[in-house]
Parts: structure tokens; sequence; C-alpha cells
């Protein structure tokens, strides 16, 4: 498992990810971290 | 003589508008040489390493830059098939715009068939592979990683036989457990040379922490597990080497360059002729003591990412157990903690690091903060609380309840905009590891601060997840078992969150 935090200006949102083979990554959840 | 190879690395650290270090690992005493800023190896143990500052850069700009040992361009390799490695700096441009990959808990690669299945695919690696074959505007900016990068109690195949062929190796060191330096250069190796991985840590401004098994399962979890653990004929030898190797691949990277520059320890290193082990002893000696309720090193840090600001706290070997104590960190590095986090300028998102999440499932929580109680008490009963802490792996902030209850008050503080900040950040986000898990909770906040504030955990990125995680965790976030633990904890509870997502735990699929 991975996860990204996006961040851009006052938004922010976090991804999980976790692979599926050696270059590619299945998108588990997306959450807006931010109203 | 022959060509001095580069053993590992080159490996970004810290990079800030015009500023960055580079640290390598080299096989002789060498000059190592980035964009035109030399640095000289120092020694340790017979290992000879460099960080070098490269200064003088242009804000918001990207630098493509070669590693050059004793005037031999050791980086990047002549054939490769990875993108040059780059510096990316900061600046006005990118003020307003960070992407943070993080994850904690990866074991290195294994080459037997089974472990390796079990192991499933190291998720940093694709995720190294990926990025190779994107356009550099979708790199990420930072890479924070959680804890656990090496397993010194969890050898692979490779690295059992390789102690187990040493000469010299002391005969009461355990044959299953890292003991020596020496040793752990060998975890690093195995850890940092995975070639997509070297080269994501190449270009991705790299940040890092340690947490238990870089150093041992349960490490500082208690006064009585230390107790324990002194008693081992080896263990001496086993937390020098660790906080030393610490020290010298994770710590001294994480450090900004006026910080380093100014770091007394690290000037002595560098300054010193010869080999630097004696000198690192003393500070491994002065890091894992305690005195007065004082840790002698401070390992936690903080980063300026623009209007994003990152504060990693130490939350392992900054414990102050002796005595009647028992708190994640001492007064004097709390304090610090809270100085950075409230400190004057611009913050739009405040990210605390900490291999140890804060939030947990609610009684998973108040199973671990009943565990504290009930194991400083006396007898039969204390004992066995004990021993359950140890066994369960109760030992996240939750029972640590004084220093939870601080960091609660400092976040609560921060995302209301206490600080001299003046606005409030937009979200506060508590990124952690170490239980092979993954969730993201969202706090209830009594007094429902204008920031959002998330714990954001995310483990193992490359480890295998026992069959009790997920159930364990989903019990831990049901209303049935919170009502049994909060009638349990009759009130004495931590504060509340609600999972606002999560049950995604290595292999498994989304809940």
């Amino acid at each position: 498992m991975i996860a990204t935090l996006e961040i851009e200006g006052r938004r922010a949102e976090v991804r999980f990810e976790q692979p599926r083979s050696a270059a590619v990554l299945d998108e588990l959840a997306r959450l807006e971290l931010t109203t | 003589m022959g060509d001095v190879t580069l053993l590992l690395g080159p490996v970004l650290r810290h990079v800030g508008e015009t500023t960055a270090s580079v640290w390598v690992q080299v096989d002789r005493p060498s000059t190592v040489e980035v964009l035109g800023r030399a640095a000289r190896t120092f020694e340790v143990a017979g290992n000879h390493y460099a960080l070098v500052p490269v200064t003088g850069l242009e804000p918001d700009s990207s630098t493509p830059y070669e590693v050059r040992v004793n005037g031999e361009r050791l980086w990047p390799p002549r054939v490769t098939p990875f993108p040059p490695s780059v510096i990316r700096t900061r600046g006005r441009r990118s003020d307003t715009r960070t992407r943070i990959v993080f994850g904690s808990c990866r074991y290195a690669k294994v080459a037997d068939p089974r472990l390796s299945a079990r192991l499933g695919i190291d998720a940093l690696d694709s995720y190294a592979a990926r990025t190779s074959k994107r356009p550099i505007d979708e790199w990420p900016d930072v890479l924070i990683l959680l804890g656990d990068q090496v397993y010194a109690d969890e050898l692979t195949p490779q690295n059992r036989r390789r102690i187990a062929g040493r000469r010299g190796r002391h005969p009461e060191w355990p044959d299953d457990e890292i003991v020596g330096y020496d040793e752990y250069v060998g975890l690093y190796q195995d850890s940092w040379s995975d070639p997509e991985v070297r080269w994501l840590m190449s270009t991705v401004a790299t940040a890092m922490i340690f947490d238990d098994h870089d150093v041992r399962d349960d490490w500082n979890t208690s006064v009585t597990w230390r107790a324990q653990i002194a008693e081992k004929p080896w263990w001496r030898e086993r937390i020098r080497s660790a906080l030393v190797s610490y020290w010298v691949y994770q710590h001294i990277g994480n450090l900004p360059p006026e910080e380093l520059a100014a770091d007394p320890d690290y000037r002595k290193v560098i300054d010193h002729d010869g080999d630097a082990w004696p000198l690192l002893v003393e500070l491994a000696d002065r890091a894992d003591a305690e005195v007065d309720g004082v840790k002698g090193v401070r390992f936690s840090f903080r980063w300026d990412l623009g209007r994003t600001r990152l504060v990693m706290i130490d939350s392992r070997n900054g414990r102050i157990l002796e005595g009647d104590t028992r708190l994640m960190l001492g007064d004097t590095e709390f304090r610090w903690i809270e100085e950075q986090v409230l400190a004057d300028g611009p913050v739009d998102h405040l990210v605390l690091g900490t291999s140890l999440p804060w939030l947990l499932p609610h009684a998973i929580a108040e199973a671990q903060m009943i565990n504290e109680i009930a194991a400083a008490g006396p007898g039969r009963r204390g004992r066995l609380a004990e021993e359950l802490r140890q066994a369960l792996d109760m030992e996240h902030w939750a029972a640590f309840r004084e220093s939870f209850d601080r960091l609660t008050r400092l976040i609560e503080r921060a995302a209301a905009g206490h600080g001299g900040n003046g606005d409030a950040p937009a979200s506060v986000s508590v990124l952690s590891g170490d239980v092979h898990h993954s969730y993201a909770a969202r706090a209830d906040l009594p007094d429902r601060p204008q920031a959002r504030v998330h714990q954001l955990t995310c483990s193992p990125v490359h480890n295998h997840v026992d069959w009790f995680i997920r159930p364990g965790f989903r019990l831990g976030w049901s209303r049935v078992m919170n009502a049994v633990m909060s009638a349990w904890a009759r009130g004495r509870a931590p504060r509340r969150c609600r999972s606002a997502g999560g049950g995604w735990s290595g292999r498994c699929s989304a809940t």
C-alpha cells in the first residue's frame, strides 16, 4: 500500500493505492480532506 | 588502487528554494561532487559516506545532476532505463502545490518464492517504476518513509546467510538478529539498492523517521521492556549500531542545511580525521539515555514546503519511561514540536508525521488506554497488563495518555489558527504507519476548528498482513465494541474520531 497527499492551494486530498504488478497500481480510495 | 564504487545512493534528501543535500555511500575515502559542490567522505566503522550540500540553485528550477567521485562520473550509470535524476527546488510558483507520497513498513525484496509471495508486490518499487514512465510534472515532490525501512529483528534468508558466514561474530550474538554496525550496512544495502527505488530516491526529496523494527520489535514500549532487553549481553552493541546507522543513513539528511551546519555532532564527525565510530557511539549512548527526563539527541525535525509545513515527530527514541514517568516525548522535545507547529509563517496545510498513529479505531484506543492504567498497577494484574502490552503492541499514542492529550491540544490549537499564522490552515493531516493497515480517520474535535483534521495511516508498503489485522480493525471501528470499551473505560477514553474511509490493508480490497 502507498498513499499520496495532493495539495493544491487550500485544497487537499489523499489517495491510497496498492500495486497490481511491477509498474501498475490500483486506486483503492480517494478522500477529500478539505471542505 | 582500483576504481571507486558508489555503493548506495545518491539519495536526495532535504531540498529548499536554493539548496539540496545529496547522500552517498562509497567504498573508500573520496571527494564527492554534485553540481560543482564537493564534500569529503567521513568514515564510520570502515564505511565511507558523504552528504553533499548543494547550494546556489535557482528557485522553482529543475536541474539534472551527476555524482562525481574523485572526478569520475558514477551517477547516473552509463546505461540506465530511468530518466535523469533531477533536483527540483521549491519557490513561489510551487508554494501552493505539493505532492507527498508516504508509507511505512517496507521489507526488503527476497529471492525465496514462498516468502516473496507472502510479502506481495513492493508498493514503493511499483510506484517508482510507474513514476519513471510519467512526465516530470506528475512526479511527487516529497517521499516520506514513516519507519521500518529495515528489519533488524526479522531477517531475510540472504541476511541470515550473510551474518552466519561472518568471521569474528561474537558467540553471544543471536543468529536471527542484526547486532553489529556492519550488519546494519547490509540491511540498508538490501533496502535501498533496488534499481527503481534507488532511482526514485535519487530524484525525489526524501524525509524519514524510524520505527521499532529499525531497532527491535516493541522498542521502548515500556520501562519494563527496557529493563528486560538491557539484560541481553548483545543489546549494548545492538542499540549503538542501530542509532549510529540511523544517524548516518536517515537522520542527517532530514536536517535543513542551516540546521545541519550548526549541528555540533555533525560538525565533529565531518571535521574528524579518521574513523568517527567512537564519536558516534558517544552520540548513540547520549540518544538512548534519559537524563532528568531528557534524551540527549532530538530526532524530530521540520521541513517547510512552501505553504505546507511538515513537522516530523520521533515517537520511538524520544520516549521518557524511567521512574513514574511515561511520555512519548520528553517535555523539552515536545516544546520544540509545539514551537514548530505554531511558529509564524503562512501555513495552508499542516502535516505531522509520526510513525505510530495518533488516532486509532475507538475500541483499540480505549483498550490501550485501559492497558496503560492497568500496567502501572502493582502485582499480578500489572504484570499481566505489561505482558499484554508487549504481546499486542499496545504502544501507540493512546497508550501514552498524557502525551496523547498534549498532542491533541496542540492539533486543536493549530487547526483553529492559534499559532502565529493568523488564518487557520485548511487541513491538518497526521501521517503514520506501523499497524499493517491503512485507513483515514477524521477527528471529531470539540470546538470544531476551521481546519479539518485527519489521521492518514498507510502500512505496509511491502510486508505481509497477519490474518487477524483486518477483522481486528473492523471490530475496532464497530459501534458495539465501541460501546463495550467506552463502558469499560468509564469516560476516561481519548477523544473521538470516526472512520472517514478505511479498512484497506495490504492486499485486501476496499470495504
